[in-house]
């Protein structure tokens, strides 16, 4: 009778122990592998093969840069970034050599890669004639990026997880709520970021509660941040249709960008006259440049991946909307919508945990896709 | 108690947790087992502070003296109440009362506790609820609900526990391993959808009666059934003052069977999407647990339900309100200590 015996077969029993305390790691944010504690090298072990790691990739990829103080730290903050699988969808062009390729060529063939995966129009058609003058520093082709011309670098990502509290955003046919899903996204994509060592990752909420649009942007102030990413999930009225879409600061272009703009702004506590000052004052080219680079990045990857589990999504690529937590953030800024809660298939496949970590792999491969370009750029053009 | 046990309660207090929607139940290494109705009430003001002479009351307590209390059901389908302080503050409080409550003389020892959540538990969810334990506890652990009444009863390999609580309905298929998300399902049709429809098939037959949604609530748990009625099934509900007796049985059974389609939809969904070579197995060893397997009757309809499919059986677990405590303190007596070093909060 199985309510009055105890098998005593013990090894399924180790190995549900073993699961139990992974999964709980997991929820924690802290890597699995440091339940291999008992199992590690030493400490004198891990800093001489991080040690010996080091000078072979300085022995590898002398470069141009290599007697510049911020090149010097760029190469080395590339070398602990996690290596991107390539596929077939990177372009590598260079002599082909008998070793691995260097690892921040590969980052960088994944970024110029989702930029190429953009049209070049969609940089321009915007209707907005500021991008005009952009088209020489954004264009796919040559970019010259400010940010690297300035030697700015990124340090604060700030990750933002649309609605909260009382405001549960997009609500699925089956209940699930657009600030669950953003919510838990954005803590997995902050434990994968973090994972890296070079970034200080922020979230504006890191539980359930209501917050403003403006305490939202006050929070990327306060803590300086460098890079702000916004999540959220789209509901449309066609419940047939999953789209993945990118937004960065500027005029609108359609009516329903229009309508999803004043979904996303409501609650902003922001007045109208501040509203018109925001816009008639942004013209920040540092920001509007890497908010567009940072979005097609984003988008790319995302869409990439997505489309392994849903032939059918739709990728409507990179749009410009006047979204306030997007305008009043001073640092690069973009908006994500990564999944549709509309469409029944896909609210069933965001309820489920591993969906929802992938989804945030996907973004964590397009910030690092951008965060890879950043670094790279002046060497490039020295080459 | 066994030598394992013994051993643990040595240098910590491992305890198992069950928040629940309606009752919340907490099992000790020291042996303490301790439930409470999940209610707290805070009073009003001082004056009602002055009557009920605590700051903070549980249970049955505060449910007896809600007139004067600010009165708090925290749990949302098994969650904590979301978007609410106070919800949080109360869950805490709850939390803090049943350690104290499992303590007994073991007052400084630290606590290592394993909690359970519904099976479907968003991250987000399962971190709140840390966070409420944090204040209480050396280490802190999650597991889903049905899976740690399954651990609890041994049920480790092919058996499938149906837990039904207030909020949720939580199943599990376990198969010698921790169940992964395909095993598990949570549904929102469990107790508190039994009472909202009690409740409004009452209001539609009885208008004049003046009942509450707690008054419903013991309706259910006393005479709640499925299929066919021993006996009619007579409350008082008083109407205009007066105790008035009422025949509930028509309105008993369709609220109690609302459930039915729900939990039989997805116990066909998990199962066939399983190693079909294991079906059956899973078809013979079926567990009902939670407050909900009490429903008179489930047992049989699930049974006759499934016999189309082949053979079967369902059991209901012997100790419904302890069911899922036990199997959270099991685990937590046999956790090995590097596993809890490496999850303190």
């Amino acid at each position: 009778m199985i309510f009055s015996k105890r098998k005593s077969n013990s090894n399924p029993k180790e190995a549900i122990l073993r699961g139990v305390y992974i999964a709980n790691l997991k929820v924690s944010g802290k890597r699995v592998e440091d339940d291999r504690s008992l199992k590690q090298p030493s400490l004198h072990r891990r800093r001489l093969l991080f040690a010996v790691l080091l000078a072979a990739a300085f022995c590898f990829f002398p470069g141009p840069g290599s007697s510049l103080p911020e090149n010097e730290k760029s190469s080395m903050m590339a070398m602990v970034l996690p290596p991107i699988e390539p596929d077939d969808s990177f372009s590598y062009s260079g002599p082909k050599t008998p070793w691995p390729l260097p690892l921040f060529d590969l980052v960088q063939a994944s970024t110029e890669n989702a930029l190429s995966g953009i049209p070049d129009q969609d940089l321009t058609e915007f209707g907005d004639p500021n991008l005009v003058g952009y088209t020489l520093l954004v264009s796919r082709d040559d970019p010259v990026r400010l940010i690297s011309l300035f030697g700015l670098g990124i340090r604060n990502i700030v990750i933002d997880p649309g609605h909260g509290g009382i405001d549960p955003g997009a609500v699925g046919a089956m209940g699930t709520k657009e600030k669950e899903i953003t919510l838990d996204v954005a803590l997995q994509l902050k434990n994968r970021l973090s994972r890296i060592g070079d970034y200080n990752v922020l979230l504006t909420r890191d539980s359930d509660r209501t917050m403003s649009l403006a305490k939202r942007v006050q929070f990327a102030k306060d803590n300086r941040a460098d890079l702000f990413i916004s999540l959220h999930v789209n509901a449309l009225p066609d419940q047939s249709v999953n789209v993945v879409e990118t937004y960065y600061f500027g005029p609108p272009l359609s009516v329903e960008t229009l309508r999803l703009a004043e979904q996303e702004n409501k609650e902003s506590h922001y007045a109208v006259q501040e509203l018109s000052a925001i816009i008639q004052d942004f013209g920040n080219t540092v920001k509007r440049q890497e908010s567009a680079m940072l979005a097609a990045s984003i988008q790319e990857s995302l869409c990439r991946n997505v489309k392994n589990h849903d032939a059918g999504v739709l990728d409507v690529g990179i749009k410009m909307a006047p979204f306030v937590v997007l305008s009043q953030v001073e640092a690069p800024s973009v908006l994500v919508e990564i999944s549709c809660l509309t469409k029944e298939k896909e609210e069933a496949k965001l309820a489920s945990e591993k969906y929802r970590e992938e989804i945030a792999s996907f973004l964590e491969e397009g910030v690092l896709g951008y965060l890879g370009k950043q670094q790279f750029n002046i060497s490039r053009w020295e080459r | 108690m066994n030598a394992k046990l013994k051993n643990a309660e040595k240098e910590f207090l491992s305890v198992g947790i069950d928040l629940g929607t309606s009752k919340s139940a907490i099992s000790a290494s020291n042996g303490n087992r301790k439930w409470l109705e999940s209610f707290v009430g805070w009073p009003k003001d001082f004056i009602a502070r002055k009557v009920v002479g605590k700051p903070v009351l549980f249970g049955k307590d505060a449910l007896k003296n809600r007139l004067s209390l600010d009165i708090c059901r925290p749990l949302e389908r098994g969650v904590i109440k979301e978007g609410s302080a106070r919800s949080e503050a109360a869950v805490k409080e709850l939390i803090g009362h049943l350690i104290q409550l499992a303590r007994s003389e073991d007052g400084s020892k630290n606590i290592r506790a394993v909690v359970g959540v519904p099976a479907e538990s968003f991250k987000v969810n399962k971190l709140a609820i840390k966070r409420a334990v944090a204040d209480f506890a050396e280490s802190i652990m999650v597991v889903s609900e049905p899976f740690s009444v399954a651990y609890g009863l041994d049920a480790l390999n092919n058996a499938m526990v149906i837990d039904i609580g207030a909020g949720t309905m939580d199943f599990c298929i376990m198969h010698g391993t921790i169940p992964s998300e395909e095993d598990q399902r949570t549904i929102f049709t469990a107790g508190d959808y039994i009472d909202q429809q009690l409740e409004s098939l009452l209001h539609e037959r009885h208008p004049d009666a003046d009942f509450t949604l707690n008054m419903v609530r013991c309706f259910k748990e006393q005479h709640s059934f499925v299929g066919e009625p021993g006996e009619p099934v007579m409350v008082e509900i008083p109407v205009d003052g007066k105790p008035t007796m009422h025949d509930v049985t028509g309105e008993m059974k369709a609220a109690c069977e609302s459930i039915l389609p729900g939990m039989l939809e997805t116990t066909l969904e998990l199962i066939a999407g399983f190693d079909p070579e294991y079906q059956k197995g899973i078809r013979n060893n079926i567990i009902l647990a939670g407050g909900g397997s009490q429903i008179r009757g489930l047992r049989e309809y699930l049974e006759g339900a499934l016999k189309e499919y082949g053979p079967c059986s369902v059991h209901a677990v012997e100790d419904p309100l302890f069911g899922g405590s036990d199997g959270a303190l099991a685990l937590a007596v046999d956790m090995p200590d590097e596993y809890w070093e490496n999850c303190s909060v």
